[in-house]
Protein backbone atom coordinates (compact mmCIF):
# COMPACT_ATOMS: atom_id res chain seq x y z
CA UNK A 1 0.00 0.00 0.00
CA UNK A 2 1.62 3.68 -0.99
CA UNK A 3 1.87 6.21 1.19
CA UNK A 4 3.20 8.96 -0.69
CA UNK A 5 1.94 9.01 -4.48
CA UNK A 6 3.30 11.85 -6.67
CA UNK A 7 2.34 12.34 -10.08
CA UNK A 8 4.20 14.97 -12.61
CA UNK A 9 4.87 16.82 -9.31
CA UNK A 10 6.52 20.28 -10.59
CA UNK A 11 8.48 22.99 -8.20
CA UNK A 12 9.72 26.45 -9.51
CA UNK A 13 11.68 29.34 -7.35
CA UNK A 14 10.91 32.04 -10.05
CA UNK A 15 12.01 30.53 -13.21
CA UNK A 16 13.99 27.97 -11.85
CA UNK A 17 13.01 24.60 -11.62
CA UNK A 18 13.79 22.72 -8.57
CA UNK A 19 11.88 19.96 -9.31
CA UNK A 20 10.81 18.18 -12.38
CA UNK A 21 8.02 16.48 -13.08
CA UNK A 22 8.65 13.42 -10.01
CA UNK A 23 6.50 10.37 -10.92
CA UNK A 24 6.90 7.89 -8.16
CA UNK A 25 5.07 6.00 -4.98
CA UNK A 26 6.67 5.20 -1.64
CA UNK A 27 5.28 1.75 0.23
CA UNK A 28 4.36 1.90 3.12
CA UNK A 29 6.54 0.71 6.00
CA UNK A 30 9.76 1.21 4.38
CA UNK A 31 12.92 3.26 4.49
CA UNK A 32 13.69 4.79 1.63
CA UNK A 33 16.46 7.14 0.52
CA UNK A 34 16.08 10.31 -1.24
CA UNK A 35 19.78 10.41 -2.74
CA UNK A 36 21.00 13.28 -5.04
CA UNK A 37 24.08 16.21 -4.67
CA UNK A 38 23.48 19.18 -3.31
CA UNK A 39 20.80 21.63 -5.44
CA UNK A 40 19.39 18.22 -6.88
CA UNK A 41 15.94 19.14 -5.27
CA UNK A 42 15.68 16.82 -2.39
CA UNK A 43 15.22 19.36 0.05
CA UNK A 44 12.82 20.82 -1.93
CA UNK A 45 10.74 17.84 -2.44
CA UNK A 46 10.47 16.99 1.29
CA UNK A 47 9.14 20.36 2.00
CA UNK A 48 6.58 19.81 -0.62
CA UNK A 49 5.70 16.43 1.37
CA UNK A 50 5.91 18.38 4.69
CA UNK A 51 3.04 20.84 2.94
CA UNK A 52 5.65 23.91 3.95
CA UNK A 53 6.22 24.52 -0.17
CA UNK A 54 3.27 24.48 -2.46
CA UNK A 55 3.89 22.51 -5.64
CA UNK A 56 3.40 24.59 -9.11
CA UNK A 57 2.52 22.08 -10.89
CA UNK A 58 1.37 18.12 -10.20
CA UNK A 59 -0.53 16.02 -7.88
CA UNK A 60 0.83 14.36 -4.34
CA UNK A 61 -1.18 12.41 -1.53
CA UNK A 62 0.09 11.77 1.35
CA UNK A 63 -1.80 8.71 2.67
CA UNK A 64 -4.63 9.59 0.49
CA UNK A 65 -4.80 12.92 1.47
CA UNK A 66 -4.52 15.38 -1.36
CA UNK A 67 -1.93 18.40 0.07
CA UNK A 68 -3.96 20.84 -2.16
CA UNK A 69 -7.04 20.90 0.30
CA UNK A 70 -5.86 18.66 3.29
CA UNK A 71 -2.85 20.22 4.51
CA UNK A 72 -3.46 19.92 7.75
CA UNK A 73 -4.53 17.07 8.10
CA UNK A 74 -1.00 15.74 6.63
CA UNK A 75 0.97 17.67 9.20
CA UNK A 76 -0.89 15.50 11.79
CA UNK A 77 0.32 12.38 10.35
CA UNK A 78 4.15 13.47 9.68
CA UNK A 79 7.05 13.85 11.57
CA UNK A 80 10.30 16.35 9.65
CA UNK A 81 13.77 16.70 10.35
CA UNK A 82 15.48 20.01 8.33
CA UNK A 83 19.19 19.84 7.46
CA UNK A 84 19.84 22.36 10.26
CA UNK A 85 17.41 21.25 13.07
CA UNK A 86 15.00 24.05 13.93
CA UNK A 87 14.97 24.47 17.72
CA UNK A 88 15.38 27.05 19.73
CA UNK A 89 18.71 27.87 21.73
CA UNK A 90 17.21 29.19 24.64
CA UNK A 91 14.66 26.31 25.88
CA UNK A 92 16.25 23.36 27.32
CA UNK A 93 15.63 19.99 25.66
CA UNK A 94 12.80 18.50 27.97
CA UNK A 95 10.86 21.97 27.90
CA UNK A 96 11.40 22.03 24.08
CA UNK A 97 10.18 18.36 23.45
CA UNK A 98 7.17 19.35 25.71
CA UNK A 99 6.33 22.43 23.62
CA UNK A 100 6.22 20.81 20.45
CA UNK A 101 4.54 18.15 21.99
CA UNK A 102 1.36 20.58 22.97
CA UNK A 103 1.38 22.10 19.96
CA UNK A 104 1.23 18.43 18.03
CA UNK A 105 -2.09 17.79 19.72
CA UNK A 106 -0.77 15.61 22.34
CA UNK A 107 -3.15 14.81 25.22
CA UNK A 108 -1.68 17.08 28.32
CA UNK A 109 -1.85 14.20 30.21
CA UNK A 110 -0.07 12.43 27.43
CA UNK A 111 2.90 14.48 27.42
CA UNK A 112 5.75 13.61 29.55
CA UNK A 113 5.37 9.73 28.57
CA UNK A 114 5.38 10.75 25.26
CA UNK A 115 8.64 12.95 25.73
CA UNK A 116 10.45 10.66 28.26
CA UNK A 117 9.67 7.75 25.28
CA UNK A 118 11.31 10.08 22.81
CA UNK A 119 14.48 11.18 24.76
CA UNK A 120 14.86 7.44 25.28
CA UNK A 121 14.51 6.54 21.82
CA UNK A 122 17.36 9.73 20.95
CA UNK A 123 19.48 8.94 23.49
CA UNK A 124 18.78 12.50 25.22
CA UNK A 125 18.07 11.68 28.70
CA UNK A 126 21.13 12.61 30.17
CA UNK A 127 20.57 15.86 28.56
CA UNK A 128 16.76 16.56 29.43
CA UNK A 129 17.87 19.45 31.60
CA UNK A 130 20.62 21.25 29.39
CA UNK A 131 19.75 24.36 26.80
CA UNK A 132 19.58 23.47 23.09
CA UNK A 133 21.95 26.06 23.09
CA UNK A 134 24.78 24.44 24.88
CA UNK A 135 24.50 20.87 22.78
CA UNK A 136 26.74 19.43 20.06
CA UNK A 137 25.42 19.61 16.04
CA UNK A 138 24.92 16.01 17.14
CA UNK A 139 22.90 16.35 19.49
CA UNK A 140 20.88 19.37 18.79
CA UNK A 141 20.02 17.40 15.65
CA UNK A 142 19.22 14.60 17.92
CA UNK A 143 16.55 17.22 19.73
CA UNK A 144 14.95 17.76 16.28
CA UNK A 145 14.53 13.99 15.57
CA UNK A 146 12.96 13.44 19.16
CA UNK A 147 10.33 16.52 17.98
CA UNK A 148 10.11 14.39 14.45
CA UNK A 149 8.98 11.22 16.35
CA UNK A 150 7.02 12.82 19.35
CA UNK A 151 3.61 12.40 17.72
CA UNK A 152 4.44 8.77 16.19
CA UNK A 153 3.95 10.29 13.00
CA UNK A 154 3.21 7.71 9.99
CA UNK A 155 5.48 9.18 7.47
CA UNK A 156 9.07 10.12 9.26
CA UNK A 157 10.88 12.84 6.69
CA UNK A 158 14.80 13.34 7.46
CA UNK A 159 16.90 15.45 5.67
CA UNK A 160 20.13 15.08 5.31
CA UNK A 161 19.95 14.17 9.26
CA UNK A 162 23.78 13.52 9.18
CA UNK A 163 25.16 16.11 7.43
CA UNK A 164 28.45 17.93 9.08
CA UNK A 165 28.59 14.49 11.41
CA UNK A 166 31.89 12.69 11.89
CA UNK A 167 31.87 8.82 11.32
CA UNK A 168 30.85 8.35 15.17
CA UNK A 169 27.82 10.75 15.64
CA UNK A 170 27.05 9.51 11.93
CA UNK A 171 27.28 6.04 13.12
CA UNK A 172 25.28 6.42 15.91
CA UNK A 173 22.23 8.47 14.60
CA UNK A 174 21.93 5.50 11.97
CA UNK A 175 21.45 3.49 14.70
CA UNK A 176 19.11 5.64 16.19
CA UNK A 177 17.01 5.74 12.65
CA UNK A 178 17.70 1.83 12.40
CA UNK A 179 16.01 1.37 15.68
CA UNK A 180 12.86 3.15 14.09
CA UNK A 181 12.56 0.68 11.35
CA UNK A 182 9.05 -1.35 10.49
CA UNK A 183 7.64 0.93 12.96
CA UNK A 184 7.34 4.24 10.47
CA UNK A 185 7.51 4.92 6.76
CA UNK A 186 10.43 7.23 6.31
CA UNK A 187 12.28 9.21 4.03
CA UNK A 188 15.76 9.86 4.47
CA UNK A 189 18.05 12.30 2.30
CA UNK A 190 21.33 11.90 1.63
CA UNK A 191 24.03 13.16 -0.68
CA UNK A 192 26.19 10.21 0.24
CA UNK A 193 24.65 6.90 -1.22
CA UNK A 194 26.99 4.75 0.72
CA UNK A 195 25.90 6.38 4.02
CA UNK A 196 22.66 4.80 3.85
CA UNK A 197 22.73 2.44 1.52
CA UNK A 198 22.65 -0.18 5.18
CA UNK A 199 19.46 1.00 6.62
CA UNK A 200 17.18 1.75 3.37
CA UNK A 201 15.18 -0.65 1.57
CA UNK A 202 14.83 1.88 -1.34
CA UNK A 203 16.24 4.24 -3.28
CA UNK A 204 15.22 7.24 -5.26
CA UNK A 205 17.96 9.39 -6.86
CA UNK A 206 17.50 12.60 -8.09
CA UNK A 207 19.35 14.93 -10.16
CA UNK A 208 18.82 18.43 -11.26
CA UNK A 209 15.42 18.58 -9.84
CA UNK A 210 14.79 14.50 -12.11
CA UNK A 211 14.39 11.26 -10.71
CA UNK A 212 17.01 9.39 -12.54
CA UNK A 213 16.46 5.92 -10.90
CA UNK A 214 14.66 3.99 -8.31
CA UNK A 215 14.79 1.00 -6.95
CA UNK A 216 15.96 -0.88 -4.10
CA UNK A 217 19.35 -1.72 -3.15
CA UNK A 218 19.57 -5.13 -5.45
CA UNK A 219 18.72 -2.61 -8.14
CA UNK A 220 21.06 -0.42 -7.48
CA UNK A 221 23.89 -3.11 -7.20
CA UNK A 222 23.10 -4.59 -11.20
CA UNK A 223 24.05 -1.08 -11.63
CA UNK A 224 27.37 -1.47 -9.98
CA UNK A 225 27.40 -4.26 -12.29
CA UNK A 226 27.48 -2.05 -14.97
CA UNK A 227 30.20 0.11 -13.85
CA UNK A 228 33.60 -0.73 -13.91
CA UNK A 229 36.70 1.32 -12.38
CA UNK A 230 39.82 1.35 -12.67
CA UNK A 231 43.43 2.83 -10.64
CA UNK A 232 45.88 4.12 -12.48
CA UNK A 233 49.09 5.91 -11.43
CA UNK A 234 50.81 7.69 -14.45
CA UNK A 235 53.10 10.53 -15.58
CA UNK A 236 52.10 13.19 -17.94
CA UNK A 237 51.32 16.67 -18.06
CA UNK A 238 47.50 17.14 -16.36
CA UNK A 239 45.81 18.63 -19.04
CA UNK A 240 46.99 16.22 -21.85
CA UNK A 241 46.37 13.54 -20.34
CA UNK A 242 42.63 14.20 -19.52
CA UNK A 243 42.09 15.57 -22.73
CA UNK A 244 43.74 12.38 -24.25
CA UNK A 245 41.56 10.17 -21.88
CA UNK A 246 38.64 12.15 -22.49
CA UNK A 247 38.63 11.54 -26.11
CA UNK A 248 38.11 8.02 -25.34
CA UNK A 249 34.36 6.82 -25.39
CA UNK A 250 35.46 3.93 -23.08
CA UNK A 251 36.17 6.51 -20.34
CA UNK A 252 32.88 7.86 -19.01
CA UNK A 253 34.61 9.76 -15.85
CA UNK A 254 37.65 10.85 -14.49
CA UNK A 255 38.54 11.78 -10.44
CA UNK A 256 41.88 13.05 -9.57
CA UNK A 257 42.69 11.36 -6.24
CA UNK A 258 46.81 13.11 -5.91
CA UNK A 259 48.79 14.65 -8.24
CA UNK A 260 52.35 15.42 -7.32
CA UNK A 261 54.60 18.36 -9.11
CA UNK A 262 56.64 16.29 -11.00
CA UNK A 263 53.56 15.45 -13.13
CA UNK A 264 52.86 11.70 -11.31
CA UNK A 265 48.84 11.27 -10.93
CA UNK A 266 46.69 9.14 -9.25
CA UNK A 267 43.67 8.78 -10.90
CA UNK A 268 40.26 6.73 -10.84
CA UNK A 269 38.66 5.93 -13.96
CA UNK A 270 34.88 4.72 -14.38
CA UNK A 271 33.41 3.22 -17.95
CA UNK A 272 30.41 0.82 -18.93
CA UNK A 273 31.13 -2.65 -18.83
CA UNK A 274 30.96 -4.35 -22.42
CA UNK A 275 33.06 -6.51 -24.75
CA UNK A 276 36.32 -4.78 -24.32
CA UNK A 277 37.21 -3.85 -20.83
CA UNK A 278 38.42 -0.54 -19.02
CA UNK A 279 41.32 -2.29 -18.05
CA UNK A 280 42.03 -3.92 -21.62
CA UNK A 281 41.92 -0.20 -23.33
CA UNK A 282 43.85 1.21 -20.09
CA UNK A 283 47.13 -1.22 -21.15
CA UNK A 284 46.28 -0.55 -24.57
CA UNK A 285 46.84 3.36 -23.85
CA UNK A 286 50.10 2.83 -22.09
CA UNK A 287 51.31 0.70 -24.57
CA UNK A 288 50.68 3.30 -27.12
CA UNK A 289 52.16 6.86 -25.32
CA UNK A 290 54.73 4.94 -23.66
CA UNK A 291 53.99 7.19 -20.39
CA UNK A 292 55.58 5.76 -17.17
CA UNK A 293 52.87 3.80 -15.13
CA UNK A 294 53.41 2.96 -11.34
CA UNK A 295 49.93 1.28 -10.77
CA UNK A 296 47.39 0.18 -12.97
CA UNK A 297 44.41 -1.88 -11.18
CA UNK A 298 40.71 -3.00 -11.61
CA UNK A 299 38.41 -2.54 -8.15
CA UNK A 300 34.89 -2.59 -7.65
CA UNK A 301 33.05 0.42 -7.89
CA UNK A 302 31.95 1.86 -4.93
CA UNK A 303 27.81 2.82 -4.38
CA UNK A 304 28.84 6.77 -4.61
CA UNK A 305 30.55 5.73 -7.96
CA UNK A 306 27.20 3.99 -9.90
CA UNK A 307 25.44 7.34 -8.32
CA UNK A 308 27.86 9.57 -10.19
CA UNK A 309 27.25 7.37 -13.07
CA UNK A 310 23.79 7.66 -12.99
CA UNK A 311 24.39 11.35 -12.96
CA UNK A 312 26.80 12.17 -15.31
CA UNK A 313 24.75 9.16 -17.97
CA UNK A 314 21.61 11.79 -17.46
CA UNK A 315 23.60 14.70 -18.64
CA UNK A 316 24.79 12.58 -21.67
CA UNK A 317 21.36 10.93 -23.11
CA UNK A 318 23.13 9.37 -25.66
CA UNK A 319 25.50 7.54 -23.01
CA UNK A 320 22.70 6.41 -20.82
CA UNK A 321 21.86 3.07 -19.73
CA UNK A 322 19.13 1.10 -20.77
CA UNK A 323 17.58 0.88 -17.66
CA UNK A 324 17.02 3.22 -14.72
CA UNK A 325 13.75 2.08 -13.23
CA UNK A 326 13.24 -1.17 -11.46
CA UNK A 327 10.75 -3.24 -13.05
CA UNK A 328 7.22 -3.65 -10.60
CA UNK A 329 6.68 -6.95 -8.97
CA UNK A 330 4.44 -9.16 -10.86
CA UNK A 331 1.61 -10.13 -8.27
CA UNK B 1 -7.19 25.96 22.90
CA UNK B 2 -4.48 23.75 24.40
CA UNK B 3 -2.30 24.48 21.29
CA UNK B 4 -3.05 28.03 21.38
CA UNK B 5 -2.15 27.84 25.15
CA UNK B 6 1.04 26.57 24.65
CA UNK B 7 2.00 28.92 21.85
CA UNK B 8 0.93 31.69 23.94
CA UNK B 9 2.73 30.52 26.68
CA UNK B 10 5.82 29.99 24.93
CA UNK B 11 5.99 33.09 23.28
CA UNK B 12 5.08 35.09 26.99
CA UNK B 13 8.06 32.82 28.36
CA UNK B 14 10.71 34.37 25.46
CA UNK B 15 9.47 37.95 25.88
CA UNK B 16 9.89 37.29 29.62
CA UNK B 17 13.52 35.89 29.24
CA UNK B 18 14.12 38.36 26.71
CA UNK B 19 16.88 41.33 28.01
CA UNK B 20 14.84 43.65 25.92
CA UNK B 21 11.69 43.58 27.89
CA UNK B 22 13.93 44.03 31.11
CA UNK B 23 15.12 47.33 29.47
CA UNK B 24 11.75 48.41 28.44
CA UNK B 25 10.32 47.84 31.89
CA UNK B 26 13.60 49.91 33.61
CA UNK B 27 13.16 53.08 30.86
CA UNK B 28 9.61 53.06 31.35
CA UNK B 29 10.00 53.07 34.98
CA UNK B 30 11.80 55.67 34.76
CA UNK B 31 10.55 57.93 32.64
CA UNK B 32 7.01 57.76 34.25
CA UNK B 33 8.26 57.91 37.67
CA UNK B 34 10.37 61.24 36.21
CA UNK B 35 6.92 62.51 34.05
CA UNK B 36 4.76 61.84 37.14
CA UNK B 37 7.05 63.35 40.09
CA UNK B 38 8.32 66.40 37.89
CA UNK B 39 4.43 67.26 37.36
CA UNK B 40 3.64 66.71 40.91
CA UNK B 41 6.63 69.13 41.73
CA UNK B 42 5.30 71.84 39.80
CA UNK B 43 1.94 71.63 41.03
CA UNK B 44 3.34 72.10 44.52
CA UNK B 45 5.04 75.17 43.58
CA UNK B 46 2.31 76.79 41.57
CA UNK B 47 -1.14 76.49 40.06
CA UNK B 48 -1.05 74.78 36.73
CA UNK B 49 -2.99 75.84 33.83
CA UNK B 50 -3.42 71.79 33.15
CA UNK B 51 -4.17 69.27 35.31
CA UNK B 52 -1.01 67.27 36.79
CA UNK B 53 -2.78 64.09 34.91
CA UNK B 54 -2.54 65.80 31.48
CA UNK B 55 1.27 67.19 31.91
CA UNK B 56 2.10 63.64 32.71
CA UNK B 57 1.13 62.23 29.79
CA UNK B 58 2.05 65.19 27.78
CA UNK B 59 5.37 65.53 27.82
CA UNK B 60 8.55 64.51 25.90
CA UNK B 61 9.19 61.49 27.92
CA UNK B 62 6.17 59.95 28.02
CA UNK B 63 6.46 59.72 23.99
CA UNK B 64 10.58 58.52 24.33
CA UNK B 65 8.85 55.77 26.63
CA UNK B 66 6.04 54.96 24.00
CA UNK B 67 8.40 55.25 20.63
CA UNK B 68 10.70 52.82 22.04
CA UNK B 69 8.53 50.46 23.74
CA UNK B 70 7.36 49.15 20.83
CA UNK B 71 9.97 48.51 18.30
CA UNK B 72 11.79 46.26 21.37
CA UNK B 73 8.97 44.13 22.76
CA UNK B 74 7.91 43.66 19.00
CA UNK B 75 11.19 43.24 16.98
CA UNK B 76 11.82 39.84 17.10
CA UNK B 77 8.19 37.95 17.18
CA UNK B 78 8.52 36.98 13.52
CA UNK B 79 12.21 38.36 12.66
CA UNK B 80 13.58 36.19 15.05
CA UNK B 81 11.66 33.00 13.93
CA UNK B 82 12.96 33.39 10.40
CA UNK B 83 16.52 33.75 11.64
CA UNK B 84 16.67 30.59 13.22
CA UNK B 85 14.59 28.99 10.63
CA UNK B 86 12.40 27.63 13.52
CA UNK B 87 8.78 29.07 11.59
CA UNK B 88 9.52 26.04 9.45
CA UNK B 89 9.41 24.08 12.12
CA UNK B 90 6.26 26.02 13.15
CA UNK B 91 4.49 25.57 9.62
CA UNK B 92 5.00 22.28 9.32
CA UNK B 93 3.27 21.41 12.73
CA UNK B 94 -0.55 20.73 12.43
CA UNK B 95 -1.47 24.48 13.63
CA UNK B 96 -2.83 27.40 12.04
CA UNK B 97 -0.69 30.01 11.05
CA UNK B 98 -3.51 32.13 12.28
CA UNK B 99 -2.93 30.84 16.17
CA UNK B 100 1.21 31.81 15.87
CA UNK B 101 0.42 35.27 15.22
CA UNK B 102 -2.54 35.95 17.66
CA UNK B 103 0.12 34.02 20.50
CA UNK B 104 2.65 36.45 19.30
CA UNK B 105 0.39 39.37 19.39
CA UNK B 106 -1.33 38.41 22.73
CA UNK B 107 1.94 37.69 24.77
CA UNK B 108 3.16 40.86 23.26
CA UNK B 109 -0.19 42.76 24.26
CA UNK B 110 0.17 41.52 27.85
CA UNK B 111 3.92 42.15 28.42
CA UNK B 112 2.74 46.01 27.41
CA UNK B 113 -0.26 45.73 29.74
CA UNK B 114 2.23 44.50 32.26
CA UNK B 115 4.96 47.21 31.40
CA UNK B 116 1.93 50.32 32.32
CA UNK B 117 1.18 48.59 35.90
CA UNK B 118 3.98 50.33 37.75
CA UNK B 119 2.79 53.54 36.71
CA UNK B 120 -0.38 52.54 37.10
CA UNK B 121 -0.05 51.69 41.15
CA UNK B 122 1.66 54.63 40.95
CA UNK B 123 -1.10 56.71 40.13
CA UNK B 124 -3.97 54.93 42.78
CA UNK B 125 -1.66 55.38 45.23
CA UNK B 126 -1.17 58.94 44.50
CA UNK B 127 -5.00 59.75 43.96
CA UNK B 128 -5.52 57.44 47.01
CA UNK B 129 -3.00 59.98 49.62
CA UNK B 130 -3.81 62.84 51.48
CA UNK B 131 -1.70 64.94 50.58
CA UNK B 132 -1.98 64.66 47.08
CA UNK B 133 -6.08 64.76 47.63
CA UNK B 134 -7.54 66.18 44.57
CA UNK B 135 -4.23 65.91 42.54
CA UNK B 136 -5.74 63.35 40.18
CA UNK B 137 -9.20 61.81 39.91
CA UNK B 138 -9.42 58.27 39.95
CA UNK B 139 -11.88 58.32 37.14
CA UNK B 140 -9.84 60.03 34.91
CA UNK B 141 -6.66 57.44 35.78
CA UNK B 142 -9.12 55.08 34.79
CA UNK B 143 -9.84 56.92 31.51
CA UNK B 144 -6.22 57.86 30.34
CA UNK B 145 -5.19 53.87 30.88
CA UNK B 146 -7.80 52.18 29.41
CA UNK B 147 -7.13 54.55 26.22
CA UNK B 148 -3.37 53.62 26.34
CA UNK B 149 -4.56 49.90 26.26
CA UNK B 150 -6.52 50.17 23.43
CA UNK B 151 -3.88 51.97 21.74
CA UNK B 152 -1.77 49.35 22.34
CA UNK B 153 -3.53 46.83 20.36
CA UNK B 154 -2.84 48.89 17.18
CA UNK B 155 0.44 49.59 17.60
CA UNK B 156 1.29 46.29 18.99
CA UNK B 157 -0.20 44.57 15.91
CA UNK B 158 1.57 47.71 14.01
CA UNK B 159 5.11 45.78 15.76
CA UNK B 160 3.86 42.03 14.39
CA UNK B 161 3.50 43.09 10.86
CA UNK B 162 7.08 44.91 10.75
CA UNK B 163 8.71 41.87 12.14
CA UNK B 164 6.86 39.83 9.95
CA UNK B 165 8.97 42.30 6.77
CA UNK B 166 12.39 41.06 7.55
CA UNK B 167 14.58 38.54 9.25
CA UNK B 168 16.90 41.34 10.78
CA UNK B 169 15.47 42.16 14.64
CA UNK B 170 16.99 45.41 14.23
CA UNK B 171 15.41 46.49 10.73
CA UNK B 172 11.94 45.92 11.75
CA UNK B 173 12.29 47.92 15.09
CA UNK B 174 13.51 50.66 12.82
CA UNK B 175 10.35 49.95 10.72
CA UNK B 176 8.46 50.29 13.82
CA UNK B 177 9.42 53.51 15.08
CA UNK B 178 9.25 54.81 11.85
CA UNK B 179 5.71 54.42 11.56
CA UNK B 180 5.48 55.25 15.12
CA UNK B 181 6.93 58.23 14.67
CA UNK B 182 4.93 58.89 11.25
CA UNK B 183 1.90 58.27 13.18
CA UNK B 184 3.01 60.66 16.04
CA UNK B 185 3.52 63.25 13.77
CA UNK B 186 0.82 63.55 12.34
CA UNK B 187 -0.59 65.22 14.94
CA UNK B 188 2.19 67.94 14.80
CA UNK B 189 0.29 68.86 11.55
CA UNK B 190 -2.24 70.98 12.91
CA UNK B 191 0.01 72.76 15.60
CA UNK B 192 2.41 73.68 12.61
CA UNK B 193 0.31 74.46 9.68
CA UNK B 194 -2.62 75.44 11.60
CA UNK B 195 -5.88 73.98 11.68
CA UNK B 196 -7.97 76.62 8.76
CA UNK B 197 -7.73 73.37 6.11
CA UNK B 198 -10.42 71.24 5.77
CA UNK B 199 -8.75 68.04 6.95
CA UNK B 200 -7.03 69.59 9.90
CA UNK B 201 -9.62 67.59 12.32
CA UNK B 202 -9.44 64.32 10.80
CA UNK B 203 -5.71 64.70 10.61
CA UNK B 204 -5.58 65.15 14.25
CA UNK B 205 -8.12 62.08 15.13
CA UNK B 206 -5.55 60.08 13.45
CA UNK B 207 -2.76 61.15 15.59
CA UNK B 208 -2.49 59.30 19.10
CA UNK B 209 -1.34 62.65 20.58
CA UNK B 210 -4.80 64.18 19.69
CA UNK B 211 -6.39 61.22 21.58
CA UNK B 212 -4.07 60.74 24.46
CA UNK B 213 -4.80 64.62 25.40
CA UNK B 214 -8.18 63.79 25.47
CA UNK B 215 -8.15 60.89 27.65
CA UNK B 216 -5.76 62.86 29.30
CA UNK B 217 -8.69 65.47 30.26
CA UNK B 218 -10.38 62.25 31.90
CA UNK B 219 -12.71 61.94 28.86
CA UNK B 220 -13.91 58.59 27.56
CA UNK B 221 -13.77 58.87 23.83
CA UNK B 222 -15.29 55.71 22.37
CA UNK B 223 -14.84 56.44 19.00
CA UNK B 224 -10.77 56.68 20.09
CA UNK B 225 -11.19 53.07 21.57
CA UNK B 226 -13.28 51.93 18.01
CA UNK B 227 -10.69 53.69 15.75
CA UNK B 228 -7.46 52.11 17.87
CA UNK B 229 -9.27 48.38 18.14
CA UNK B 230 -10.14 48.83 14.46
CA UNK B 231 -6.66 49.83 13.08
CA UNK B 232 -5.57 46.94 15.31
CA UNK B 233 -7.32 44.13 12.92
CA UNK B 234 -6.98 45.58 10.07
CA UNK B 235 -2.75 45.64 10.48
CA UNK B 236 -3.46 41.63 12.02
CA UNK B 237 -4.97 40.71 8.91
CA UNK B 238 -2.46 42.74 6.70
CA UNK B 239 -0.22 40.66 8.73
CA UNK B 240 -1.97 37.30 8.32
CA UNK B 241 -2.18 38.04 4.77
CA UNK B 242 1.17 38.98 4.54
CA UNK B 243 2.94 36.02 6.11
CA UNK B 244 0.42 33.57 3.83
CA UNK B 245 1.71 35.05 0.90
CA UNK B 246 5.36 34.41 1.96
CA UNK B 247 4.77 30.85 2.37
CA UNK B 248 2.98 30.37 -0.52
CA UNK B 249 5.91 32.27 -2.79
CA UNK B 250 8.35 30.33 -1.39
Amino acid sequence: MSIIQARHLTKNYGKKTVVDSLDFEIEQGKIVGLIGKNGAGKSSLLKMLTTYLIPHKGELKIADFDIYSEAPKIRKIIGYLPEKACVYPDMRVKEYLKFRARIKGIDNRDVNRAVSHVMEQCNLLPFSRHLIAHLSKGYTQRVGLADALIARPRLLLLDEPMSGFDPEQMQQMLLVIEKLKGDYTIILSSHNLEQVSAICDDFLVMDNGSLICQGSLEFLREQVKQVERVDIEIQHPLKSLKEQLKASPKVKQIQIIESTKNDWHHMRLYGYRNKTGLLDWCSQFIQKTAYPVRLLQEKEPSLDAVFSQLVESEKEPTKKPAKKSQPEKSS
Amino acid sequence: MPVFHALLKKEFRALSQAPATWVIWAVMMLGQGFCISSSLKVFQQQALIETVLFTSFNNQFFWFCYFILFPLLTMKLFAEEERLGTMESLLTAPINLSWILMSKFLAAYLWYLILWLPSVIAMIVISLTPSFKGVFLLEDVVAVYLLIGVMGISFVAWGCLCSSLSKHQVLAGIYCLLGLISHHFLGWTTHIWGNYFQASSFIDFLSSRWHIQVASQGLIAFDSWFYFVSCGLIILFITYYHLNLKRLKR
